[in-house]
């Protein structure tokens, strides 16, 4: 009823602009209507299903917990338009593991204890893998820069910092 | 947040949509601040015009005489991993690197960085101030007659020089500082062609820049730096991704036995409502032997009649003192 509504008020007011958006996630394309304020993390959570991308700060681009890859780059979904991400590459946690088989930055984190309570887990891993897809040979200072964009509340990031250590390890060989 | 959404595909089409809707319009390129002050009600354009599908706005190029042009559109992580840039201008890496964190730096454009509006907790912090600032009457930037933050003490607002429109913001960008230092110019481009500003003349104060409704920045361009010059950037901020709170940036060019400064340009931001450049300490050094590194007298010139309205403002002076000391320690010697 409330939909109805506001679809009339808007209607009235011709500030219709609702658009179907083609995204392309995880390797698979999805036809979705958006409106221009809607923000990716949310069209990700709420119409897709794909509940591991974390609503953090609520849309400022703070905590790191709603990052994803788009074309291959770490990005905060809280602050990209979902239709800025049309026609790009998003790539969320879900994509990383093949079954049971995780990926070596997931499998890294979990050797090393860097997860806690896991809400900010997703966030840093995909930073953690946009790092070294850049460039494996990251030194201690670089994944600490790097890694400035992800809080966690839990782990105290030294676990983190030692668990991308490891990972790059991985990568290299 | 309700907004019409447009895309320009090339700068003349951006510029026929500024022409366009006007006022009512912001320019969408990273996003990564327009969005947040959208989200905390700071501003409510009717429509945002998306420039970056013109994917000829972002380039980095040297030309043959090692002067550097950098697109406004250029991802500040793809300057900040630029050898090129490293080499030959390490200050604009060195001062990149300390922006914000890699997510927003993935997107964030050089121009959209020095196109952002002011920092302050009255105007558009957070969520929690949000409310603080439905409770007190709107400020200047927010049309209203009122400073907030000039009646108490803080450490993110000027406290020296006039206000701007009774703004007492600095400057947010820390490139600002850095490019003034370096003498670079930006390329505008608008309805009736196109000029090059430079950057001491691009800042008009509170978060505003001194273009017309119709003209957007297309390019950033950056002098070579001589064989024997050097610099060095220096941040203070709350968090290593933050705001910077101070900024100090030096150029100097000395003879090749360091012992003599042949040209000196020292910016420190954060101090005034625009970076400022220090006039008595540049006079300190330049044409004259690199000596004693005390430029305390120098420094109380330049920043006489500071406001100092409890601890905070105190240590931010002195802070600063600190910072200019360390940055020219850094290039001088």
């Amino acid at each position: 009823m409330f939909f109805m509504l506001s679809l009339v008020k808007e209607l009235r007011e011709g500030t219709v602009n609702h658009r179907r958006v083609n995204l392309k996630v995880n390797g698979m394309d999805h036809e979705v209507d958006v409106d221009p304020e809607d923000i990716l993390v949310d069209v990700l959570r709420e119409k897709l299903y794909l509940t591991g991308t974390k609503k953090g700060c609520d849309g400022t681009g703070e905590c790191g917990a709603c990052t994803v890859l788009l074309d291959g780059k770490a990005v905060y979904s809280c602050l990209t338009l979902a239709m800025d991400a049309a026609g790009k590459e998003i790539t969320t946690i879900e994509d990383l593991a093949r079954g049971t088989d995780l990926h070596a930055v997931q499998k890294a984190f979990l050797e090393c204890g860097a997860v806690q309570c896991g809400f900010c887990t997703p966030g840093m891993i995909l930073t953690a893998k946009a790092l070294l897809d850049e460039d494996p040979k990251v030194t201690e200072r670089e994944i600490k820069e790097a890694m400035r964009g992800n809080l966690c509340r839990c782990t105290g990031y030294v676990k983190i910092v030692e668990a991308i250590r490891r990972a790059s390890e991985d990568y290299r060989r | 947040m309700s907004f019409e959404y447009v895309q320009a595909r090339d700068v003349s089409e951006a510029i026929l949509m500024l022409r366009r809707y006007g006022d009512e319009s912001r320019l969408l390129a990273g996003g990564t601040e327009l969005l947040p002050n959208m989200r905390h009600h700071a501003i409510s354009p009717k429509v945002l015009i998306n420039i970056k599908p013109i994917a000829s706005l972002s380039y980095i190029k040297y030309e043959g005489n090692k002067r550097l042009k950098i697109g406004t559109l250029t991802p500040l992580r793809t300057i900040e991993r630029s050898s090129e840039i490293g080499k030959n201008h390490s200050l604009v890496s060195e001062c990149v690197r300390s922006i914000a964190t890699l997510q927003v730096k993935n997107v964030g454009t050089i121009g959209g960085n020095l196109c952002q509006t002011v920092k302050c907790c009255y105007y558009n912090q957070s969520h929690i101030n949000l409310f603080m600032r439905q409770s007190l009457e709107p400020c200047w930037q927010r049309g209203g007659s009122v400073c907030h933050a000039s009646r108490v003490d803080t450490l993110n607002h000027a406290i020296l020089g006039n206000p701007s429109r009774g703004c007492i913001a600095t400057t947010a960008s820390d490139l600002a500082t850095c490019l003034l230092a370096m003498d670079a110019s930006i390329k505008v481009i608008g309805s009736v062609g196109e000029k090059l500003i430079r950057v001491e003349d691009f800042f008009s104060g509170g978060g505003r820049r001194k273009l017309q409704k119709d003209e957007m920045v297309t390019e950033i361009q950056i002098p070579p730096l001589e064989g024997t010059t050097q610099g060095a950037y220096r941040k203070y901020s709350q968090g290593t991704r933050n705001y910077s709170i101070l900024n100090a940036a030096v150029i100097a060019r000395l003879t090749p036995d360091q012992k003599f400064c042949e040209n000196i340009r020292a910016i420190l931001g954060g101090v005034g409502v625009l970076p400022l450049r220090l006039r008595s300490v540049e006079a300190r050094f330049m044409n004259r032997e690199v000596g004693s590194l005390d430029v305390e007298e120098a420094l109380m010139e330049d920043l006489k009649g500071a406001r100092i309205r409890g601890d905070l403002s105190a240590y931010k002076l002195k802070r600063a003192k600190t910072m200019v000391s360390d940055v020219l320690h850094a290039v001088v010697g």
